[in-house]
């Protein structure tokens, strides 16, 4: 790798991670786009690069939740993380089966979901859960979006943050942060099966990994540590613009290159 | 007064960031020494990247091993059976990768 190729990756990882803290989503759902779009990296291989990312992250932030104590719920993530985990191992499988362009369109897709998550929030910050009781058809609910998530993680190389988030505060009733803090603990555990299978294909590029990693894990510290300074609201819609193009990008070149 | 579940959280969050930031810092320099040192073999250094991200990878699921023993001395079966699952399914993972 070139010194100028180490410096791209390295400064695109802190973009993700920055840009990821401030609007509340995983850095992989930057950084692929960014290594496949920019780097031109192949995105099964950037999809490994963003698992590790992610896994960087989730260990970093999941470490700092656990010591503060209380908002990690261990009991509901280590129940549903075994379907999250499953479905990462699935997707992690999978995803060699799948053509580039076929997973450049699903991420295409993926970003516009993103897209409406993140204008969503910023318009309506918190949402409502539904504090009580969870009768059992919302535990099934919940098992099962966890399962899409770890798909989608394995397939898609990002931390599934956008999906178990709802989950864990609109389906299961658990307060905000809470389920920010418990989505952050189960995404390093779902991370680790789905790396299997692009290690076993051979599709992990370490030297692109690491750097990524390096950069996402302090983009993302500094992101937390000036997000209470930042407007969130009006950052959001030019971020949720920002991947509707990448999105838009994703599709194009998917659809050329089918 | 500190309860010796909170205790052991409070442990592996401490674990967790170690060993991240172990781990990425670690491949990041291996990374950044072969790139000074140009084109060429450095099988210590491409040991140490693919090292630090074991690191990274493993730190998880000693967290994962923590929990399952404190279930376990705690006699909360429905954990230990949910962590059991887990370590099932990183079983099969690593069948993956080793097969």
């Amino acid at each position: 790798m070139a010194p100028v190729d180490l410096l791209l990756v390295a400064s695109g990882g802190l973009l993700a991670g920055l840009v990821g803290a401030l609007m509340g989503v995983g850095g992989g759902i930057v950084a692929v786009p960014f290594l496949n779009l920019v780097v031109g990296v192949p995105i099964h291989s950037a999809a490994a690069a963003g698992l590790i990312s992610t896994l960087s992250v989730s260990c970093g932030a999941a470490g700092r939740y656990l010591r503060r104590g209380g908002l990690v719920d261990i009991h509901t993530a280590l129940h549903l993380e075994v379907s999250a985990a499953a479905g990462g191992l699935f997707g992690g499988i999978a995803v060699g089966w799948l053509r580039g362009p076929v997973v450049q369109i699903l991420f295409a897709v993926t970003l516009v979901y993103a897209c409406v998550h993140i204008v969503r929030s910023a318009l309506r910050p918190g949402g409502g859960s539904t504090p009580g009781a969870v009768s059992p058809a919302r535990t099934l609910v919940a098992f099962g979006l966890c399962l899409a998530a770890g798909v989608l993680s394995g397939l898609l190389g990002i931390g599934g943050g956008i999906v178990v988030v709802p989950v864990l505060h609109l389906v299961l009733g658990l307060p905000f942060k809470s389920a920010t803090a418990t989505s952050n603990f189960m995404m390093g555990l779902t991370a680790v099966p789905a790396l299997c299978g692009f290690v076993s294909r051979g599709d992990l590029d370490l030297f692109t990994a690491a750097p990524l990693a390096a950069g996402v894990l302090l983009g993302a510290s500094i992101g937390a540590r000036i997000m209470p300074r930042v407007k969130t609201p009006v950052l959001k819609m030019g971020f949720a613009l920002l991947l509707a193009a990448a999105a838009f990008e994703m599709a194009r070149k998917g659809i050329g290159t089918w | 007064m500190v309860n010796p579940t909170d205790r052991l959280a409070r442990f592996l969050g401490t674990l967790m960031i170690a060993g991240s930031l172990a781990g990425v810092l670690l491949s990041l320099a291996a990374v950044v020494i072969m790139v000074c040192l140009g084109a060429g073999d450095y099988p210590g250094l491409e040991f140490m990247v693919g090292f630090g991200i074991l690191l990274l990878g493993v730190t998880p699921v000693i967290m994962l091993v923590a929990f399952f023993v404190r279930a376990v001395q705690e006699r909360r079966w429905d954990t230990v059976l949910a962590a059991s699952g887990l370590f099932a399914v990183l079983a099969l993972g690593l069948f993956k990768v080793l097969g």
